[in-house]
């Protein structure tokens, strides 16, 4: 017989807590099922800013990829899909190379050829490194410095290490260091706020710009924004930075150290009382005060309009969204929907809300969506009014689907009211 | 600089062919990796993989598995996959750079998994370097070696059938590629079995009693000619085009009228006119038979020229078969081999996937999209053969 797709309840999941959490949600554990879904966010690199095209997001840079051809198949599709085609090299591996490491001192010849025909010519190359010279022992630190002293560019490491991916630097973890490791003490502008978490932008129209200019704040640098090299090392100078995405944590520890940049670290939520709540927290820790309302009331009266119009409407959450889907289902079981399944891999932050979602949704399912068992999910036909996550919508053929993953980050109220909006369109 | 690819992107590499190969075939494939090599593979070079179900999985390798050599975890979890998968005819194993590295012992992984779960076990040894040829023809030969019954079939399983080798979504022209080379086949009234496409186990079993085999690449070949070692099957080189019977059995030589086969094919598929003579030299890029195939299609349509058909070359980034090569023919290494050969050779038409044109900037001449889907994958797929040869056949003034 075969097994039915894992999946437990968020009572279950909460009691057992993070440590005791079943091993079919931890992908190290077992054979991890190559889905549609899971194709979607589980390869690094598969879709979306992966490593290569994180990196990239230093202006005027190109990259080497120095790997067996294998790790840079994707981006032959996505680079030319998503514009970066003329921003990325390949120094193609052999076996030889595996032996001898002759790959690395090919490094600084490469980088010259490369700078010969890049248009515009690089001001920055970063050499990106995979699995084989992490078994390898390869010091890429030093292969960059010899490599830019012999070249005169500057030479950026990055590691798109999968073996690591739940280690203590998880490649996405570590190529948000990379991105901003070029940045050099300057002196402070009081003024000035970097924004880090994404590396794309975060949506114009969140209320967190006009909330900062009106506190003070005059400049706020995002890296996805940043068109030239020197716009982006004015990111030295900042006072503080704010981390919008716990994975540029690691990133804003290595500023603090090098560079005295504090960092203030605020979540992207659902739950619009918590928006106050954590505005309010800012403001005061930053010394200001933060009039949010008319953005909150921007926010309640889309949340209105849906709730009046599909106040029984039920959702599945996928994991490749722009939200925690933990958080997301708890602040929609908070405001009265519906919330029948979770397929997502819950990190260890996730289960901060999950105790107070058991209370409110215990029987909502959360499926492991890497487990070998999903290949048996019998797709969903009715009983879901709206699947979020493009990654979930193969598995829910009956629900209205809201992709919810644009590049463009949305945050705060206004990520609640677009959310709510998104939703009113797909139904 | 030779591995430099500064226009150019990497192709597909071995780990793929070798997938493509078992895609359809019902066994439970776990690629050896940390999860990377799994993504690439089923997302940007298995063109199956959105319409029809299979088996794939990531072995989410991690350092520690690595470096400790922990194959009785791998073994373990593909125990725990199995209960998710119980009616699995094998269990494939795919290498990748990472096995390649700690030098997994792939045949005492086969011999323990075999031992543990009384299933039929392949394994390739891929190594995410080579082309993807090269592991579809370890694919292959694993498979040849794992299932094919020279005798001890039952009477029933005993019926006539040629076989048909390297036809892969990676050598051909398109998804229903394998459908036409089939029924081009039907007038013999022989049934024809197609591997890589549209196959079954059961076929693979019965592959020794084939009565005669035919390669569509040099991949193909490679299992078609060990086919005649082992079973003494006879084959011929066909193109993966049209139907073309290459009347030499034997290895090493080129079959003298797949040419005119071709062009025979050709004149009733495409409608009159008077054709327009490409400008030579012409240099056609693709896999080696699918280019042969090509030049074909070429000559046929200039053959009422006064002038006659163009000078054209062959080139292939991937197998080559020399047998199969005339004079001119070539294997660029890599980019900068590729950048030469043509300024070398001023070719003044080149018929080739999309995606090489980016290594030709400053080219004048006329470039004819020809898509190849270990090149491009995706970006430049096309949906039949005839959207395949349609820009050739404009440029030819046929269509």
């Amino acid at each position: 017989m075969k097994d039915e797709p894992f999946s437990v309840t968020i009572k279950e999941l909460a009691a057992r807590g993070f440590s005791g959490m079943p091993e079919e949600f931890i992908p190290s554990c077992g054979l991890v099922y190559s889905s549609p879904a899971t194709l979607s966010y589980n390869s690094p690199g598969a879709l979306g800013f992966g490593v290569k095209r994180a990196a990239l997001v230093i202006p005027e840079s190109v990259m080497l990829l120095v790997a067996p051809d294998c790790c840079g198949r994707n981006s032959t599709i996505l680079s030319a899909n998503e514009g970066y085609s003329r921003r990325m090299f390949y120094l193609r591996m052999d076996e030889t190379d595996l032996v001898t490491g002759r790959h690395l001192t090919m490094i600084p010849d490469a980088i010259r050829e490369i700078c010969g025909v890049a248009e515009p010519r690089p001001k920055v190359v970063t050499i990106c490194i995979t699995c084989v010279d992490a078994l390898l022992g390869t010091d890429l630190e030093r292969v960059c410095r010899k490599a830019e002293a012999e070249t005169g560019v500057r030479v950026v490491p990055g590691y798109m290490y999968a073996l690591t991916r739940e280690g203590r630097k998880p490649p996405m973890t570590a190529v948000r260091q990379s991105v901003y490791s070029l940045l050099e003490k300057k002196t402070k502008r009081a003024g000035m706020v970097n924004l880090m978490g994404f590396f794309s932008q975060v949506a114009p129209s969140s209320e967190l710009f006009e909330l900062l200019h009106r506190a003070g704040v005059k400049d706020i640098k995002q890296v996805g924004t940043c068109r030239t090299l020197d716009e982006y090392m004015e990111m030295g100078a900042a006072n503080f930075n704010l981390v919008l995405y716990p994975e540029s944590r690691f990133a804003a520890d290595d500023l603090m150290k090098r560079l005295g940049i504090p960092y203030i670290e605020l979540t992207r939520l659902y739950d619009i009382e918590k928006i106050d709540r954590q505005y309010a927290l800012f403001a005061s820790a930053i010394g200001v005060r933060f009039e949010p309302a008319a953005y909150r009331g921007a926010a309640e009266r889309a949340l209105e309009s849906f709730l009046g119009g599909h106040k029984k409407c039920t959702f599945a959450l996928g994991q490749m969204i722009n939200a925690s889907p933990f958080e997301l289902a708890l602040s929609l079981a908070g405001y009265g929907f519906a919330v029948t399944h979770i397929l997502a891999t819950p990190a260890e932050e996730d289960f901060a809300c999950m105790k107070r979602l058991a209370e409110l949704s215990p029987e909502t399912r959360v499926y492991a969506p890497t487990a070998p068992s999903m290949m048996n999910f019998a797709p969903v036909a009715d009983g879901v009014g709206i699947a979020v996550g493009k990654d979930i919508a193969p598995y829910f053929p009956g629900a209205a689907h809201v992709s919810w993953n644009s590049e463009m980050q949305p945050f705060g109220f206004q990520a609640v009211a677009d959310f709510f909006a998104a939703c009113e369109a797909a139904l | 600089m030779r591995g430099l690819y500064r226009y150019l992107s990497p192709f597909t590499p071995d780990q793929s062919g070798a997938l493509s190969v078992l895609f359809e075939l019902g066994g439970l494939v776990v690629i050896c990796d940390a999860g990377g090599c799994a993504g690439n593979v089923c997302g940007f070079d298995e063109p199956r993989f959105y319409s029809k179900k299979s088996a794939v999985f990531s072995a989410c390798l991690r350092d520690m598995d690595a470096i400790m050599g922990r194959d009785d975890r791998l073994i373990e979890k593909t125990g725990k996959a199995l209960a998710s998968f119980p009616e699995a005819k094998f269990i494939a194993y795919i290498g990748t750079p990472v096995p390649s590295v700690i030098g997994t012992d792939f045949r005492a992984l086969k011999r323990m998994a075999e031992k543990q779960f009384h299933l039929p076990v392949v394994t390739c040894a891929t190594n995410g370097m080579d082309s993807y040829d090269k592991g579809e023809e370890k694919a292959y030969r694993a498979l040849i070696d794992t299932f094919a019954c020279g005798s001890g079939l039952s009477s029933a399983e005993h019926v006539p059938f040629a076989g048909v080798w390297g036809a892969t979504p990676l050598e051909l022209a398109a998804p229903g590629s394998a459908e036409l080379i089939r029924n081009g086949f039907t007038e013999d009234g022989v049934p024809v079995v197609t591997f890589g496409m549209d196959s079954m186990l059961d076929d693979v079993r019965r592959c020794g009693s084939a009565a005669v085999n035919y390669a569509v690449s040099p991949a193909g070949l490679a299992a078609v000619q060990y086919l005649q070692q082992k079973y003494g099957t006879e084959y011929y080189v066909v193109s993966p085009l049209y139907r073309t019977h290459g009347k030499n059995a034997g290895a090493g030589s080129r079959p003298s009228n797949a040419d005119d086969s071709a062009a025979d094919k050709t004149e009733s598929y495409v409608s009159g006119g008077m054709p327009h003579p490409l400008t030579g030299p012409v240099l056609v890029v693709h896999q080696q038979f699918m280019a042969n195939a090509v030049r074909g299609i070429i000559r046929a349509s200039c053959r009422s020229l006064p002038s006659g058909a163009p000078e054209t070359d062959v080139a292939t980034f991937f197998d080559f078969a020399p047998g199969y090569a005339e004079q001119g023919d070539s294997r660029p290494a890599g980019e900068d081999e590729f950048i030469s050969l043509v300024k070398n050779k001023g070719y003044r038409t080149i018929i080739a996937d999309p995606l090489l044109a980016r290594a030709l900037p400053g080219f004048d001449g006329t470039f004819i999209p020809l898509p190849h889907f270990a090149v491009s994958g995706q970006l430049h797929a096309v949906r039949s053969e005839a959207e395949f040869l349609e820009p050739l056949y404009r440029e030819l003034g046929r269509v």
